[in-house]
């Protein structure tokens, strides 16, 4: 599972930098030739689209969330525990739902005819992988609950860059 | 359902799923839903959950958030921060709370090339932290003043928080960062005669640190030139119109990879790893930019807003009393709520009570920041303090409290002047209208 995490946030990070990338080349492009690479925009927020949505199923497995730890520290362990549980159920119930709602739209925009600007590419696939990711977030999200029931690892990560 | 009853319940219903470790931006999302749901039908309710997250993440205007996120990051693995430090003790570290000096003006220097306030706070315990320990400073002062150091992030450009406000509010982001910079400067000097004033009353907490020689001074500021560049790549292109606020974020973090992998500190295993960071970052604070989108839907239905606006601007104590007691609420709220999702969840309210008041959109942008900067360093719930424990855990909260405190009272005098004088907000962005800017966006044909 870790290998399986670990590539997929590889993956989703270079998609990161491939909107810097296509952000840089179309301004550099727009001075120097005066030209412009063709659907850069809509690519780069695609793109951006599935490494966030990619982006939350790792940090629902590693469960990096921003989150209050009020009530929780002053909690005994068994009380963590059950705040643990309740607060993932909740989680698991609301990505499961987001996944439900998310994917009939999905469903709808793969039998549409939207397209990207200039070359005319169905955005439906683009919409298909990053639903895939929210999908992801609810298997992580399961995961997690088995983890936070049978006693293990509870302890959050909290994200130092933020 | 009464509308008034639901949007009291939804309130109620996010502070409690927060309570109980609901992550923040789905305890904001699900009263959204719900509430939604309750005032219309359910369909529409669940419908949100199908459209608002995927439009939200595929909005580029959101791409400011992870290109700063990575450009911060970049520049940081690339060394930069530990050089902004090097050169900040070479200069000060003989005097009276040098290297406290050399640390602040290190936030300050890596606030103006990353967005975050408790990035900031956080690289610089790892660089400057340890150093200070070992210099003889007393622990609880030196995590201060890196947690009020961090604070600069926020405010001096780029900065996350201004993008997010400027976003909602329809405001331009390039005006927002410039209003930014005084401000932040003024922090930095600030801090530094609390840093005095400190080191007047109780000298032995932070001994003076050896003399620098010229030559190692001069030779600290070679190191400084990658900053530099990158604060003005970034400020400059907004400055003169050469590209957009979401290009320069873009073009930031390509220049910070650029200069790294130049320079030979960021190589593939060290680049790779730092995306990761980024991606991760990114997806959290995109989680709390979704629910506070979907909660913006259900204060909307509820017309929340409208009636908060109506009751504001009615009471009978001024603009300015209004203006206090909204602070007054952020003062509370930042001491119990993360930034980010205050930020989301007060400025649709807010905002409009302070336009219809008659305020600058720009200025409340720098005020809004300044209360946000309390609420990072305050007592019980200030996440840079947070941040320094977690990375220096033989220093407890309150230790680190206590060393915060003197810098929480120059920040509210900060926050009083910058009330009292929105001409310090404002002259940069006004300065960017003016004939002279004017006239060097046409020589240089932009």
């Amino acid at each position: 599972m870790e290998r399986f995490i670990s590539w997929v946030e590889r993956t989703a990070g270079i998609f990161l930098l491939a909107v810097a990338m296509l952000t840089f080349a179309s301004v550099a492009l727009r001075y120097l030739f005066g030209a412009q690479i063709p659907d850069w925009f809509d690519f780069s927020k695609l793109l951006q689209g599935i490494a966030i949505f990619w982006g939350i199923a790792c940090v629902c497995y590693r469960n990096e969330h921003i989150l209050v730890d009020l009530v929780w520290e002053q909690s005994s362990d068994a009380g963590k525990r059950r705040i643990d549980l309740f607060a993932t159920v909740v989680l698991l119930v609301f990505f499961g739902l987001m996944a439900w709602m998310l994917g009939e739209k999905v469903w709808q925009s793969a039998q549409s005819t939207q397209a990207t600007s200039d070359l005319r590419l169905p955005i439906g696939p683009f919409h298909v992988v990053a639903w895939l990711g929210i999908a992801a977030a609810v298997a992580m999200t399961a995961l997690r609950l088995r983890m936070v029931w049978q006693g293990r690892s509870t302890q959050s990560v909290s994200s130092e860059l933020l | 359902m009464d509308r008034d009853l639901v949007a009291v319940l939804g309130f109620v219903l996010m502070f409690l799923l927060m309570a109980w470790r609901v992550p923040i931006g789905i305890a904001m999302a699900i009263p959204g839903v719900v509430g939604f749901g309750l005032l219309s039908n359910w369909k529409a309710g669940l419908n949100l959950l199908g459209q608002v997250p995927l439009s939200v993440v595929t909005d580029y205007n959101f791409s400011v958030i992870p290109m700063f996120v990575l450009m911060g990051a970049l520049a940081s693995t690339a060394g930069m921060s530990k050089e902004l430090f090097t050169a900040g003790n070479a200069w000060f570290g003989h005097m009276r709370g040098g290297l406290s000096m050399a640390a602040i003006a290190a936030c300050g220097g890596f606030a103006a090339i990353n967005g975050s306030s408790v990035a900031t706070a956080a690289t610089m315990s790892r660089v400057a932290l340890p150093e200070m320990r070992k210099a003889g400073y007393e622990p609880g002062h030196a995590a201060g003043v890196i947690a009020a150091g961090g604070t600069l992030g926020i405010m001096i450009p780029p900065s996350v928080i201004f993008v997010l406000y400027g976003i909602m509010t329809e405001t331009d982001i390039s005006r927002l960062f410039f209003a930014g910079v005084l401000p932040g400067i003024m922090g930095m000097v600030m801090y530094a005669i609390v840093v005095q004033l400190i080191g007047i009353r109780s000298p032995h907490i932070m001994p003076n640190g050896p003399v620098h020689s010229w030559t190692e001074r001069w030779a600290s500021l070679r190191g400084l030139w990658a900053v530099f560049l990158l604060f003005l790549f970034v400020l400059g292109g907004m400055y003169l119109g050469a590209f957009t606020t979401t290009e320069a974020a873009g073009m930031g973090a390509m220049g910070a990879l650029i200069i790294g992998v130049a320079r030979g500190q960021l190589t593939g295993p060290t680049i790779m790893r730092t995306l990761v960071e980024s991606l991760r970052v990114t997806a959290s604070i995109m989680i709390i930019v979704i629910g506070a989108f979907l909660f913006g839907y259900f204060l909307t239905i509820t017309q929340f807003t409208q009636k908060a606006v109506e009751f504001l601007t009615t009471l009978p104590i001024g603009a300015y009393g209004v203006l206090g007691l909204i602070l007054f609420g952020y003062f509370i709220l930042g001491a119990i709520m993360d930034e980010l999702a205050m930020i989301l969840l007060t400025v649709p309210i807010v905002f409009p009570v302070m336009m219809k008041l008659g305020f600058d959109p720009v200025w409340f942008g720098v005020i809004i920041v300044m209360a946000v900067t309390l609420g990072m360093i305050c007592p019980p719930v200030g996440i840079n303090v947070f941040v320094i424990n977690s990375i220096q855990r033989d220093i407890s909260l309150q230790k680190i409290y206590k060393g915060v405190m003197p810098f929480i009272a120059s920040d509210i005098v900060r926050l009083v002047i910058l009330c009292a004088f929105p001409a310090i907000s404002l002259f940069l962005p006004n300065a960017m209208d003016q004939p002279f800017a004017q006239l060097i966006k046409q020589l240089l044909g932009f």
